[in-house]
């Protein structure tokens, strides 16, 4: 699912609510059986949450002072209770995945930001979610180095893996979602396959929005 | 207008042989006022019976050491002007020139002999130990020893010398109210001071106008170890010198001597020897390095011990008031402002002299060991700075690491302690050794509570025998030797981890 929109419109809040990284005022959130209520956090029904969707950042958000490998074991050790030897595997294995076997001894500084980006990919899915929730996940990387991070969801994906993801990569969202949904000043403008939105949009706005985006 | 004028003539011929006649008598009256004045260092700083503020007008200086001064003002007829000095200092004082004399219950001892000259005594002292009324463990100071006593005394004092040639366990302090109180309280199992003072702190059947009684106390024993006070001048000054001899003997031979000491009850039987003639010589040997250089290097030990546990307690108790105040409630989060405020706003000092002297008289019962309260004070007073080093250290660490610990499932202690601490602490730990080298060099504040570490020890080694350039020397050169690795591990890790992020 992929989520578009004029900035300001609310997608990341969207996606940091589902996370329980901000509280909202009103209405309530469903994931699976568990349930987010306005108001304070909590905690319980976050942290059921967190098991499902793990998240990835705009700014990579590595920690600075672990290794690449120890970036990606550090939860499983510590939250899962996992034994060293297992997360150890788990984790080359991922990072293989996302084409960075070589670099587990690197430190999150000596990598490019589309290294850097699909380290944390691989970070989130070492908790094993069911989903990705990605927020900008490809702003900050030049354009010859998006594809790396986008092929390696578009594998995730092929895999069954549940993708939210904030982007304003049009050509990915056509090509790669199955739903997508137009968030304009906190409210759902559009909301359907890709070929409906993208390129029947019913709404004034959004054709005015598709517009400004492809030029 | 003839005879008028005439009449004028006389009145002014009159007035003229009138003046002239009178003129050699007004000199004669005021050479006091006319002469240079004689500069006299001295302490006034809990100086009973010596020289002391008036407690009814307290810029007034009294004592039988000025009755003395001003006896002898009209004996030379030169005024003698007192000048307030740090009583561990007046020899100095008086080798600058800053003082022309210096009186103060100063013993005339061979040491002393070596670097000024001493006029004939004006006072026979001995020693008098003291200890608490219910006092039963010991009769007389060698049985004190034996039984591993402290006994207190004032710096640089004949008394601290007999102490320490006798080999018994001594504090020395700067003031004569601190073993007293001290003695009171527990911490010393005796004080060994001049008997004047101990007649003013802890006689109590005696009256005194200015007692400065201690309740609790008794005599042990009777005074011993007799010995002479005497005016200290500079060698070369020996026309003074000549003056206060001549003016002192003229103050025992009229009896004007006898009345000041007996108006202050110092009068004894011995004092009929300060008509004759004393035998004390110049002569002592000078302190030799290797006597002590073993003494710098204990004093350089403890200074280390109190800097490491002083600082160990600052680093734990600042990250407990770094989170309180970052992460804390309300009323904790206020708490971790006001502690910061506080410690950072009162001088070390002040909290030092509180908690050793302050806190054992609010809390019953309370005994605190001099090196306890000093780890204690600077402890305290660090937490505070440290605590906002760890604030800031903490606050660098950006928001978004949070959250992507958070979105891995990671608890907010566990996050603190595994993410954020680790990178924070590349952030502190530059200051924070910056701040331990500072410490390390502020323990030498720790001396006005009675602990001897490296800078008290060597005031105590200079105050008795001079050797401020060796001494002084060596002293510093401990402290570099120590410091200055201190200094380039700080900018190592600044330059090693600063440049990172």
């Amino acid at each position: 699912m992929a989520l578009l929109g004029p900035s300001g419109g609310g997608k990341s809040t969207l996606l940091r609510c589902l996370n329980g990284l901000n509280t909202f005022d009103t209405g309530q959130i469903r994931v699976g059986e568990h349930v987010l209520r306005s108001g304070p956090r909590h905690g319980a029904e976050i942290h059921g949450i967190r098991r499902l969707f793990g998240m990835v950042f705009q700014d990579f958000q590595l920690f600075p002072h672990l290794s690449v490998l120890e970036n990606v074991i550090e939860a499983p050790l510590h939250v899962q209770g996992m034994t060293r030897s297992d997360a150890v595997e788990r984790a080359e294995h991922l990072l293989q995945r996302v084409g960075l076997g070589s670099h587990l001894h690197a430190w999150p500084q000596q990598l490019s930001g589309g290294q850097k980006q699909r380290v944390a990919i691989a970070r989130a899915l070492a908790m094993q979610p069911r989903g990705l929730l990605c927020d900008e996940i490809t702003s900050a990387l030049d354009p010859e180095i998006k594809h790396e991070v986008l092929r390696v969801l578009e594998d995730l994906k092929r895999d069954g893996l549940t993708l939210i993801l904030v982007t304003h990569e049009m050509g990915f969202a056509r090509r790669a979602a199955d739903r997508v949904v137009v968030l304009c000043d906190g409210r759902i403008l559009e909301d359907g396959p890709p070929a409906q939105v993208l390129e029947q949009p019913r709404t004034e706005r959004m054709q005015m929005f598709l517009q400004r985006v492809l030029g | 207008m003839d005879t008028e004028s005439q009449r004028w003539r006389w009145w002014a011929l009159g007035l003229a042989a009138g003046l002239l006649l009178f003129l050699p008598q007004l000199y004669a009256q005021g050479p006091a006022q006319n002469q240079k004045p004689i500069k006299w260092g001295g302490d006034t700083d809990g100086g009973f019976p010596y020289v002391f503020a008036d407690r009814i007008d307290p810029e007034k200086v009294i004592g039988f050491e000025m009755d003395l001064a001003q006896a002898l003002e009209k004996e030379i007829g030169r005024p003698i002007v007192f000048e307030q000095r740090t009583y561990e200092s007046l020899l100095a004082d008086l080798g600058r020139g800053d003082i022309d004399v210096a009186m103060n219950g100063l013993e005339i001892i061979p040491e002393r002999l070596k670097r000024v000259a001493f006029s004939r005594p004006y006072y026979i002292y001995q020693l008098q130990l003291v200890v608490r009324a219910d006092e039963s463990r010991f009769k007389n100071l060698e049985e004190a020893k034996a039984k591993g006593m402290t006994i207190g005394t004032l710096g640089a004092t004949a008394a601290e010398r007999l102490l320490q040639d006798q080999g018994v366990s001594l504090k020395t302090y700067d003031d004569q109210q601190g073993p007293y109180d001290d003695l009171r309280q527990g911490a010393l199992d005796g004080v060994l001071m001049d008997l004047p003072i101990a007649i003013y702190y802890a006689a109590p059947d005696k009256k005194l106008q200015y007692s400065q009684l201690k309740p609790g106390l008794k005599f042990l024993g009777p005074a011993f170890a007799e010995g002479y006070y005497g005016i200290a001048v500079r060698k070369d000054d020996k026309e003074l010198l000549e003056q206060l001899n001549r003016g002192i003997d003229n103050l025992l031979n009229s009896g004007k001597l006898k009345d000041i000491l007996q108006k202050w009850q110092l009068w004894t039987p011995d004092q009929y020897r300060l008509y004759e003639p004393i035998d004390v010589v110049a002569g002592g040997d000078d302190m030799r390095f290797a006597d002590y250089l073993p003494l710098l290097l204990w004093g350089a030990v403890v200074t280390v011990l109190i800097t490491l546990a002083s600082f160990a307690l600052a680093v734990a108790i600042g990250l407990f008031i770094a989170l309180l105040r970052m992460y804390g409630p309300a009323p904790l989060r206020w708490f971790g402002v006001g502690y910061v405020e506080f410690f950072r706003g009162i001088p070390v000092l002040l909290l030092l002299y509180f908690i050793y002297y302050g806190l054992p008289a609010l809390v019953p019962g309370l005994k605190l060991n001099a090196y306890i309260a000093a780890v204690l004070g600077f402890g305290l007073n660090y937490a505070a700075y440290e605590a906002e080093i760890y604030r800031a250290g903490i606050s660098s660490i950006p928001r978004g690491q949070w959250e992507a610990a958070a979105s891995l499932g990671m608890s907010s202690p566990m996050t603190f302690r595994r993410i954020i601490l680790p990178q924070a602490i590349r952030v502190i730990l530059p200051p924070m050794t910056s701040d331990l080298v500072a410490l390390f060099k502020d323990t030498s504040v720790v001396s006005i509570i009675a602990v001897v570490e490296l800078s008290k020890q060597y005031q105590i080694l200079t105050k008795s025998g001079g050797g401020y350039l060796q001494i002084g020397l060596t002293t510093a050169a401990l402290y570099l030797v120590m410091s200055v690795p201190l200094g380039y591990l700080s900018r190592y890790l600044e330059h090693r981890w600063g440049a990172k992020h």
